[in-house]
């Protein structure tokens, strides 16, 4: 075997996790304040691709004015799915998971209707801002457009984890996750928390698609496929880790690629969830789940 | 008495007579001079509408109804108008199988397309159990054995001779015996590797290489080194679906060797091609010999279709659907008939026969039903395309 095929399969798989990365860090979001995984954050990223498509490809507007309509869009998409799918789950006294199927109908709902809207068209690639030609670092070979994914996995991350560690709102989101009715007894509103995660959700789901679009093309059938690979990250990270969720995220990509090295690529699928039973069996809570105490 | 006999004799000949009247008339729901009942005849296809082949079937069934408008303008088939009934198999086996029996049910007098490759070996034993005819362009080899699929007939080259054809192109042209193949791990791409390795071994050339990926995949850089790795010359691109991430990852590790593909690469990826279209070739079954026009029969169902759905890359495929539509046209005019057996029969004794144009000719019988000649399969350049953009002949 040729080193250089597993150092190339290593870098790709790295970039290729920051794909998965960005739908992580997305549910983990939503989650910290709600307790909800949001199965239609994938779909929300399609809507993200789509959309930059249908502003660079078919109405040829500038990058910018195609940034501008996808972080508008798609946060307002996730605003409605908590309106609409998720808040009447929450207001249900005791633990309930209707938000699961509700969540994962509203994400089937959105494939459907772009479905429709994107027509007869094959999935083609979306304008890219960056040249085409590949990076070269010694042996090892890469896109700037992978590259601009983990750029954005990066930033994203450092900006969301600001916002939890600097702000008020952000402190009082992971208090509204710790409980929600002392969190409301301290004034803070616990609807308004659910609202902000999915509009900030939207808005990593938004900033996501945009930058993978010229990667995965405008293919609408993504979403489901790309929600269940950020959720096998965010369960071999840890439930409610930001870290975790990247972590987890770039060990799949990289597991990906070295099983499409090794085996068939037809079932990279099982990389991913193979990592998770190892990580499972030896850390159930997942590699950066931190342990909470409990009184009884 | 004799009178009484006599008026006995009459009325009898006359009930006779009124019962063979309506015998031969059906009571006025057919006509006397066919086997065809009044109304439109129906014609059968089963396309996929959505999912990662939509944009297969939904160009099929664009260019399926222009195509049922231009025949029936034309007076249809035998002074009937025809139905087209077209049903969204969904790219689901489970559902094509309920839409194949739905067209059964509606007792459908052919059918001109039967599914993907994904599907079309679960729909066709529906319609050879139910012995509805069907004439369709499929590349499967199976098609040619007429004892087992007695009620299907094929005008496509069929795989085998195809991949005989793109190795000996690879080998005598491109001067290429090292070929890896990357496959989109569907059936249609399984199907067509194995006949190339059967090809590659009896043709004096090496698969040094197999490698497949998931269409919805974000790069497919590793799979494409591993078959730089392996000392390929060329690639053998057999696949249906995000074939653009192939030619994306070619230019990102930098290695661009000639691209032997199919008629696939037409809908899926070409405009992710961009200079690898000058070293790329696909097989084709409608091609134009360089520099030169459509011929007036081809021209002919071209223009008007394309001026209603556009100029898109299945326009090779309308000539061969218009001939699927013709081949059933002539059958039951021949017979007269809606007769399964003897449209089958029908067929089955077209001898170097053409349509849509004389340069595409059939020849079936009862045991060969593949009716596309081997002489006839060719290699085309991916790029540039002609008019219609239809492809020029490589070798």
């Amino acid at each position: 075997m040729d080193w250089r095929l597993l150092v190339n399969a290593i870098v790709t798989g790295l970039a290729i996790g920051a794909v998965y990365g960005l739908i992580a860090v997305g549910y983990t979001v939503v989650f910290n304040a709600t307790r909800v995984f949001n199965l239609a954050q994938g779909d929300l990223v399609m809507v993200g691709v789509l959309l930059t498509f249908w502003a660079l490809n078919v109405e040829h507007w500038p990058q910018a004015v195609a940034v501008a309509v996808v972080v508008v869009a798609v946060p307002t998409l996730a605003f409605v799915e908590e309106r609409l799918v998720v808040r009447p789950f929450l207001r249900r006294p005791g633990d309930n998971i209707g938000w699961f199927i509700s969540t994962l109908a509203f994400g089937l709902v959105l494939e459907t209707v772009v479905t429709l809207l994107y027509g007869n068209r094959p999935p083609v690639a979306v304008a890219s801002p960056l040249p085409k030609s590949a990076v070269h670092l010694g042996p090892i070979a890469t896109t700037p457009q992978l590259l601009l994914a983990l750029a954005t996995l990066v930033i994203s991350t450092v900006l969301v984890e600001a916002f939890y560690r600097r702000t008020w709102l952000g402190q009082a989101m992971r208090a509204t996750a710790d409980d929600r009715e002392v969190a409301a007894l301290r004034g803070i509103e616990p609807g308004r928390m659910s609202m902000l995660a999915f509009a900030i959700g939207g808005l990593l789901a938004a900033v996501g698609g945009y930058a993978v679009a010229p990667i995965v093309y405008a293919d609408v059938s993504i979403g489901l496929t790309y929600s269940i690979k950020g959720f096998i990250a965010l369960a071999v990270g840890g439930f409610g880790s930001i870290r975790g969720a990247i972590v987890g995220a770039l060990a799949i990509g990289v597991a990906e690629q070295v099983f499409d090295v090794y085996a068939d690529p037809r079932y990279e699928i099982l990389a991913g969830l193979g990592l998770l039973m190892v990580i499972l069996a030896v850390r159930p809570t997942g590699l950066f789940r931190t342990a909470v105490a409990r009184e009884i | 008495m004799e009178r009484l006999t006599s008026r006995r004799t009459v009325v009898g000949a006359l009930v006779v007579a009124l019962i063979t009247l309506a015998a031969c008339g059906g009571g006025g729901k057919t006509k006397a001079t066919s086997g065809i009942p009044s109304g439109p005849i129906k014609i059968g296809a089963l396309l996929t509408l959505n999912g990662p082949l939509a944009a297969i079937g939904t160009a099929q069934k664009a260019n399926d109804e222009v195509l049922v408008q231009l025949l029936n303008g034309k007076g249809g088939i035998a002074g009937h108008q025809v139905q087209l009934i077209t049903l969204n198999d969904q790219g689901d086996p489970a559902t094509a199988v309920s839409g194949a029996q739905q067209l059964v049910s509606q007792h459908v007098a052919g059918v001109i397309y039967a599914g993907t490759s994904a599907t079309v070996t679960q729909t066709v034993p529906v319609f050879m159990k139910a012995k509805v005819p069907v004439v369709m362009l499929d590349p499967l080899d199976q098609w040619d054995n007429g004892k087992a699929y007695p009620y299907f007939f094929d005008n496509y080259p069929l795989n085998q001779p195809t991949t005989n054809v793109m190795v000996s192109f690879a080998r005598d042209t491109l001067h290429v015996t090292k070929l890896g193949v990357i496959g989109d791990g569907s059936t249609f791409a399984d199907t067509l590797t194995s006949d190339l390795k059967t090809s590659a071994s009896k043709g004096g050339a090496q698969i040094t290489s197999t490698v497949s990926y998931q269409p919805a995949a974000a790069d497919v850089s590793t799979q494409v080194r591993q078959v730089q790795s392996s000392g390929a010359g060329a690639v053998v691109l057999l696949a249906a679906a995000g074939m653009g991430h192939v030619y994306d990852a070619m230019r990102t590790i930098g290695w661009t060797p000639p691209i032997i593909t199919t008629a696939a690469s037409f809908f899926s990826g070409y405009s992710s091609l961009g200079n690898l279209g000058a070293t790329s070739y696909s097989n084709c079954a409608i091609a134009l010999p360089k520099g030169e026009q459509p011929d007036a029969g081809t021209t002919a169902v071209l223009e008007p279709t394309t001026a209603k759905t556009g100029v898109n890359p299945s326009v090779g495929q309308l000539v061969l659907t218009n001939d699927d539509l013709l081949i059933f046209k002539t059958a039951i005019e021949q017979t007269h008939s809606l007769d399964p057996a003897k449209i089958k029969s029908a067929i089955e004794g077209f001898k170097n026969r053409s349509f849509t144009s004389p340069a595409f000719r059939y020849t079936f019988s009862a045991t060969h039903h593949g009716g596309w000649p081997e002489s006839e399969i060719h290699i085309c350049n991916m790029a540039p395309l002609g008019p219609f953009d239809l492809p020029y002949i490589a070798q």
